[in-house]
């Protein structure tokens, strides 16, 4: 059984095609970065896996099933979340999103604590629990939505662009961490992100939207000079220096 | 003062209201849709003297308005931020309706007087009853539907994923928001909802890094706005809501200073 299948997927939004006829397979559990210019639909890509957008034509299927009953085993960390405002705390946050889909009072359980707790202890983050979210760095803050993503053990977890305003360090870390995360869970990982090169040595496979399309396929195979050129209409170079690659762009 | 029949039903009636009001302020303030609450209110204003002027009594034309309204502005936009003009202009079309329709029938006017300031010491045991049904099933809904919401406001983008429709959240609650402004008129008057459902919410909001404490906080001191309000007003021979927004603005104030000093520390 595919975690993915893609069999000639379109999806579109009013009248305006993202995706065309995009046919792709992932097997086996491994951390998926997925690029592309602004606009190519990787928003859209992923909003259609986890059911918010519909399909235009085609299959889509993940972890064997739709996409609609599915996502209770996908986990979603949305694109710049708006907490600067929010004076709750860690733990406070993390628990809202619990049966959140249910009706009644948000009682916390003391089942629901010992799993807040876990999933806090697994990135690393037990002592931001009391700490209110406008008082953390954007790297904690990531730390909490991670936490937040591992409740209810996901088998899938989608990333859109974690990485905003985040500096060089804090990457790191949160990259190494979501890597952790993948291979000790065995879970599929896909990670959308403007700059490419934090993420060539975590990544399996690499995931390029462009033009209504979307290539798959190894880093190697991928993150090349022409391959990257044509998919952004811009010219990029792939530099490698001692067995690593740089994606680098002209300046004239 | 305790002595008084009427003052009985003024503290329980603000007391109702406060806990009804900091209930749902939290939330209008969680869900950064303080503007849309304070619009609900004015908007409700043109449907009080529209059907004043229809024979109707003035309260059920605020309720069907501030229905109407909430349904409609929930339904326009899950996420409220962005429609701050929209929201502003259909505020001040409706007070201006509401004038007009002042305008045709000026009978009314020391009826229309008391629900655009509230009018306290005239809550009888009909009004009590009324209020406190209003209330139940206000707070019914809210328990019962707080979940979702709580969820929906804090990560819209998540909840989504989870199956639920932010438009039937947004919907929902701005209706409650509108049964609670009309349940604040007797109190503090449709002018002044605002005092009492964001005042107390947001100094809770400051202080408080818990749901249920910062609600708890939030409905404490709305009770102690609404009844110090009537207290104050007693002592003095001012309005009630004068000194309901007065020490709301005031309690305000003090918190948002206390805040920056703690900063600076």
């Amino acid at each position: 059984m595919s975690i993915l299948a893609c069999n000639k997927l379109s999806i579109q939004i009013g009248n305006h095609l993202i995706l065309s006829d995009l046919s792709l397979s992932i097997d086996e559990p491994q951390f998926i970065g997925v690029f592309g210019p602004n606009g190519a639909g990787k928003t859209s890509f992923m909003k259609t896996l986890l059911g918010i957008l519909p399909v235009k034509s085609g299959l889509l299927q993940i972890l064997g099933k739709n996409p609609r009953q599915a996502r209770k085993k996908i986990a979603y960390i949305p694109q710049q979340q708006e907490t600067n405002n929010l004076h709750l705390t860690g733990r406070a946050f993390i628990a809202s999103s619990i049966r959140g889909n249910h009706l009644g009072i948000p009682l916390v359980t003391s089942k629901d604590k010992r799993e807040i707790d876990h999933v806090l202890e697994y990135v690393d983050a037990k002592d931001l629990a009391n700490l209110s979210l406008s008082e953390m760095s954007g790297g904690q803050k990531q730390r909490i939505l991670l936490a937040q993503a591992l409740l209810g053990n996901p088998e899938f977890i989608i990333l859109d662009e974690p990485f905003n305003n985040l500096d060089p360090k804090w990457v790191k870390i949160i990259l190494s961490l979501i890597k952790n995360i993948q291979q000790e869970k065995q879970i599929v990982v896909l990670l959308s992100a403007h700059d490419i090169n934090p993420l060539i040595p975590v990544m399996d496979q690499v995931l390029c939207l462009g033009n209504q399309a979307a290539v798959l396929g190894k880093v190697d195979t991928i993150i090349t000079t022409k391959v990257l050129t044509e998919l952004y209409g811009f010219p990029i170079q792939v530099i490698k220096v001692n067995h690593t690659c740089f994606v680098t762009t002209f300046f004239n | 003062m305790l002595t008084l029949e009427f003052m009985y039903h003024a503290f329980a009636a603000a007391g109702i209201v406060a806990i009804l009001t900091g209930f749902i302020g939290y939330f209008l303030l969680l869900r950064r849709e303080a503007f849309a609450g304070h619009a609900l209110s004015h908007i409700g204003f043109a449907g009080a003297t529209g059907a004043s002027l229809l024979g109707m009594s003035p309260f059920s034309g605020l309720l069907i308005f501030s229905l109407f309204a909430g349904g409609l502005i929930g339904f326009i936009g899950p996420r409220l931020k962005d429609h701050d003009v929209a929201i502003g202009l259909v505020l001040s079309a409706s007070m201006g309706l509401g004038l007009l329709f002042l305008h045709f029938y000026t009978h009314y006017a020391i009826q229309v007087t008391s629900l655009l300031f509230g009018n306290i010491f005239s809550v009888d045991l009909v009004i009590l009853y009324d209020l406190i049904g209003l209330a139940l099933f206000c707070l019914i809904i809210m328990l019962f539907f707080m979940r979702p919401l709580l969820f929906a406001s804090l990560q819209p983008d998540l909840a989504e994923t989870r199956g639920i429709s932010l438009r039937w959240v947004s919907i929902i609650f701005l209706m409650l928001v509108a049964c609670i402004t009309v349940a604040c008129v007797q109190v503090t008057g449709i002018l002044l909802t605002f005092s009492l459902m964001i005042g107390p919410a947001a100094v809770a909001r400051q202080w408080i890094k818990t749901v249920w404490n910062g609600i708890f906080a939030s409905v404490f001191l709305a009770i102690l706005e609404a009844w110090g309000g009537i207290i104050a007003s007693w002592y003095t021979d001012l309005p009630v809501s004068f000194w309901i927004s007065f020490l709301s603005f005031e309690i305000y104030l003090i918190s948002l200073i206390l805040s920056k000093f703690k900063k600076k520390m």
